[in-house]
């Protein structure tokens, strides 16, 4: 596991997604506390809701799923899947490296929003470091469960590409889904909150939260059992 | 040590690409040779338990090889047909990564790569992306990482494929210093490789085993039937068509063809010691007419 944690913290990729998310928070942030100091503090507190979550979202689609397709389109799956540890052993571990450097992607991302605050705003109002933290939490749940039906949906698909599609575009579309003018169990409901996008935006699910606990466990199972099969099918089992 | 393929078949729907393979491998190099879509790389490929075969079981040492799984795979090293690769990792990098796959300890996964690179020289090139290499260094690098470990069985297609002369040359020292005490398997279509490595040559033809011999014995089958025929140039074609033909030299206005043909073919036809080229002709080339 260790050599899939140094081969995603050596990707350059990684550390430019971090600084991109990091760097639109940063020129958001001075527009913000130059033109309506009265509200930049509520908005740095909302950094999950857009910046933080697209850039999470971005990390997980461009970089940190392409552990799971990079031996079929480099074609090293035989020399791979040939050694003792290259079958199951290295799937799990890419899943374990994945799901680590998604929550250290969290962390670094909520420490910049941080840092970026408290240096524009010279200081912090009472609790908003705390508040902020606990935001921070569901948004690490959902990245770290979006992560894990993206890695195996690319797995499956062994394409990374038709994975960010798939994966992709449920996430994107339920941005544009007002929460206002949607009703429990129709389609723009299930849009907006069937695909991590609320947690990633650090927000637990008010509407329904029992049903989406066990949507979710559903749909990682569902697309774990999946991905097994398509191993064992290839034979990388 | 004994690799054992029992009745192993293999349908891709209704192809057949191979039939009731019987094989029993003690320590030593193996040749196989076939031409291209006779079974080579499918049979390679169930032998390193990569693909499931529709009939039949590979053993080693009497234990299945699907059952033995990563067990198996700690005895395996396998260069495939197309060696495929991390572009962006180093020689050094990528050799390093299988080692740990391998399980190596780290020190030794240190010594074992620094070792092998030198040994298809390419030590100097450790510090070179893989894109940036040759395609025969590449197939050097895949040569090495067959080896780590020092696998009991090694298994290698075409690994000789891209390789200048001297390349070949040293692949075949390298396979020739090999402990006596490991399987190796390898296929190829450059023949001249096998007679000089191989201890015995399996012949695959549509995926069927024609038979499993030594070099010396494949050639001393063709004594007698291979001839020179120094012919005018307006004969060549009517001749090559009627025999198998396996090397045609052109001099002045004359051809000279290098014929297999059990009685002697043309009336200033001389006889020649057999090569591998004739052998896998007179296997696996078009039949012999009249």
């Amino acid at each position: 596991m260790r050599a899939e944690i140094v081969q995603i913290l050596r990707a350059p990729l990684y550390w430019l997604v971090l600084l991109a998310g990091l760097g639109a928070r940063a020129s958001m942030a001075v527009l913000d506390f130059r033109h309506r100091p009265e509200q930049a503090w509520l908005l740095a507190g909302e950094f999950w809701s857009r910046a933080g979550s697209v850039t999470m979202c971005l990390l997980i689609l461009v970089v940190l799923i392409r552990r799971f397709s990079v031996d079929y389109e480099t074609g090293a799956v035989p020399v791979v899947a040939s050694t003792p540890l290259g079958r199951r052993s290295l799937y799990f571990f890419r899943l374990a490296a994945g799901c680590a450097m998604t929550v250290l992607g969290v962390a670094l991302l909520a420490a910049g929003n941080i840092g970026i605050t408290v240096i524009l705003g010279r200081g912090t109002p009472i609790g908003w470091v705390r508040d902020f933290t606990l935001r921070t939490v569901p948004t690490a749940v959902g990245a770290v469960g979006y992560f894990l039906v993206s890695a195996f949906v690319c797995d499956i698909l062994a394409n990374q590409p038709a994975a960010m599609a798939v994966c992709g575009i449920p996430f994107a579309v339920s941005y544009f889904i007002n929460t206002g003018m949607i009703e429990p169990f129709d389609v723009f409901w299930f849009l907006r909150y069937g695909f991590f996008t609320e947690l990633a935006r650090g927000r637990w699910i008010a509407s329904r939260p029992g049903f989406w606990i066990v949507w979710y466990v559903l749909l990682i199972a569902g697309v774990f059992v999946l991905s097994i099969c398509r191993r064992k099918e290839r034979k990388l089992l | 040590m004994k690799l054992e393929i029992e009745k192993v078949c293999k349908r891709y729907g209704d192809v057949l690409a191979l039939a009731d393979v019987d094989l029993s491998l003690g320590s030593g190099i193996y040749g196989l040779l076939g031409p291209n879509g006779a079974g080579k790389t499918t049979l390679m490929r169930i032998m390193t338990d990569l693909l499931k075969p529709s009939e039949g079981r590979v053993l080693l040492d009497g234990q299945e090889i699907a059952a033995m799984g990563a067990e198996f795979r700690r005895r395996l090293g396998y260069l495939p047909q197309d060696f495929g690769y991390y572009p962006g990792f180093t020689a050094e990098q990528f050799l390093l990564y299988l080692a740990g796959l391998k399980r190596l300890p780290r020190a030794e996964a240190k010594r074992q790569t620094a070792e092998l690179l030198e040994t298809v020289g390419l030590y100097d090139k450790r510090g070179q992306k893989m894109k940036g290499l040759s395609g025969g260094q590449r197939q050097r690098v895949g040569i090495a990482q067959a080896l780590l470990g020092d696998p009991d069985v090694l298994v290698l297609d075409e690994p000789t494929a891209g390789l200048d002369p001297e390349e070949r040359i040293r692949f075949r020292g390298i396979i020739s210093g090999l402990s006596r005490q490991k399987i190796v398997l390898l296929s190829t279509h450059i023949v001249s490789d096998l007679e000089a490595a191989a201890n015995e040559i399996i012949l695959l033809k549509k995926g069927r085993v024609l038979g499993v011999r030594r070099p010396h014995d494949l050639l001393a089958g063709l004594e007698g039937m291979v001839w020179t025929v120094p012919v005018p140039a307006e004969e060549e074609k009517e001749l090559a068509s009627r025999y198998l033909c396996s090397n045609v030299m052109h001099d002045g206005g004359m051809s000279i063809l290098r014929l297999i043909a059990k009685e002697k073919p043309y009336p200033d036809a001389a006889a020649e010691r057999p090569n591998m080229e004739d052998m896998y002709l007179f296997y696996f080339g078009k039949q012999e007419r009249t």
